[in-house]
């Protein structure tokens, strides 16, 4: 079933939120996100692009009045807000494996896991 | 410079063949380099493994003004990315990376399917419906093309019913099937079809609209010799009148000319050239 929009955010989408924490052109998010993940998460100019227009028109980032070409953007108090849900949604997530495999699961070596299940 | 030209019936919607195309004449050393309507100029280069992507921008039209600042500010991030500009058609706006492995374009499916529907919407389908309508107009006020076709063989009724109302609907039908089938496909994870059905439409339609001409030009000829040039003459010049219209509004763009000022110049040219036209033609066939 499709998700509802922004419902559950996908890993660009907070990347791009989370870097606008402070104010950053579309090209310094690219190069933001790769370092922050260390290359885990790419985010392609196209895709990047429609997200932040997406935002925009949402109001979840605001484009700030800076001269020069380049569109610089900021995270709004609406974004931040979309930004803490989905912290807390990860984080009940994280708590639930957690209930499930114990606390130290996630940092046992492979074979230990292959042995709990 | 050398120059090689292509006739495209290839839709914005198809964005992994227009790709997959590019790469392949840029590999047999033939690299897009220019944009009118449906023909496609490329320039003669060395053969290289170049990557193409395409972005969308709904809103950008043929009579939008350049500079846009929308496209702008896409080019910018692209050429930040290592993506070069190499021109816009309808909305969709190619791009060509050199690198060997470049960064990927789009990574986000759902978003692609959402910025190639609003694309098709805003203009595709704007102008298939309007293509129904002036289809209606023409069946309903009288004009005398069905009583032509009626008078030559039943057989150019039913090519001018297929060419007038079976393409346009077939078109928005295959359209609508795809985005059904491309939403379920990114709806579960996996990536955004491309729709190549759309330029098997077009060419068909292409093929039915030769043969109905071919049966008219056929039928005039044994009944009124003349009648046949007249409609030879006539569809060649509506044909230059096409590729006239687009270069005025690309010239007009190009010059930063508003987008109303750019439609209504050419409107006018293409409503005074098409009445001088059928004008000429009467005044040469009829007198």
């Amino acid at each position: 079933m499709p998700r509802e929009k922004f419902g559950t955010l996908t890993e660009p989408m907070f990347y791009t939120l989370l870097c606008l924490r402070e104010p950053c052109c579309g090209a310094d998010i690219m190069a933001k996100v790769r370092t922050l993940t260390q290359g885990r998460v790419g985010i392609g100019p196209g895709t990047l692009y429609n997200l932040l227009e997406e935002f925009l028109s949402r109001r979840y980032i605001r484009e700030l009045d800076v001269p020069g070409r380049r569109r610089v953007y900021q995270l709004t108090a609406e974004g931040r807000r979309l930004l803490d849900e989905e912290y807390r949604r990860l984080c009940r997530l994280a708590g639930d494996y957690r209930q499930v495999f114990g606390p130290d699961a996630a940092s046992a070596p492979d074979t230990a896991k292959e042995d709990a299940l | 410079m050398k120059y090689r030209y292509e006739l495209n019936l290839r839709e914005p919607c198809d964005w992994k063949g227009v790709e997959n195309h590019l790469q392949k004449m840029a590999a047999g050393g033939w690299r897009l380099d220019r944009i009118a309507n449906f023909v496609w100029r490329y320039r003669r280069d060395a053969p290289a493994q170049v990557r193409y992507a395409v972005a969308y921008l709904p809103a950008l039209t043929e009579s939008t003004p350049r500079p846009d600042p929308d496209e702008r500010a896409l080019t910018d991030l692209c050429e930040a990315a290592g993506w070069q500009k190499v021109d816009d058609w309808n909305g969709m706006l190619i791009y060509a990376n050199d690198r060997p492995d470049p960064q990927p374009f789009a990574t986000d499916e759902p978003l692609r399917l959402e910025s190639i529907h609003a694309a098709m919407r805003r203009r595709w389908l704007r102008g298939q419906i309007l293509f129904l309508v002036l289809s209606a107009l023409i069946s309903l006020f009288g004009w005398p093309i069905w009583a032509i076709a009626a008078h030559f063989a039943p057989v150019t009724t039913a090519l001018l019913a297929v060419c007038l109302f079976g393409y346009p609907l077939c078109s928005i039908a295959c359209y609508y099937l795809w985005y059904a089938a491309a939403r379920l496909a990114v709806a579960n994870g996996r990536l955004c079809p491309s729709n190549s059905v759309q330029q098997w439409v077009s060419a068909s339609f292409a093929v039915v609209l030769l043969a109905t001409v071919a049966l008219y030009l056929v039928g005039s000829q044994t009944s009124e010799p003349g009648l046949a040039w007249y409609i030879v003459l006539h569809l060649a010049g509506i044909l230059v009148l096409n590729v006239l219209c687009a270069l005025l509004r690309r010239w007009m763009r190009e010059r930063s000319v508003s987008q109303g000022v750019n439609l209504a110049v050419t409107l006018v040219f293409a409503f005074v050239t098409s009445l001088l036209l059928v004008l000429g033609l009467q005044s040469v066939f009829l007198w």
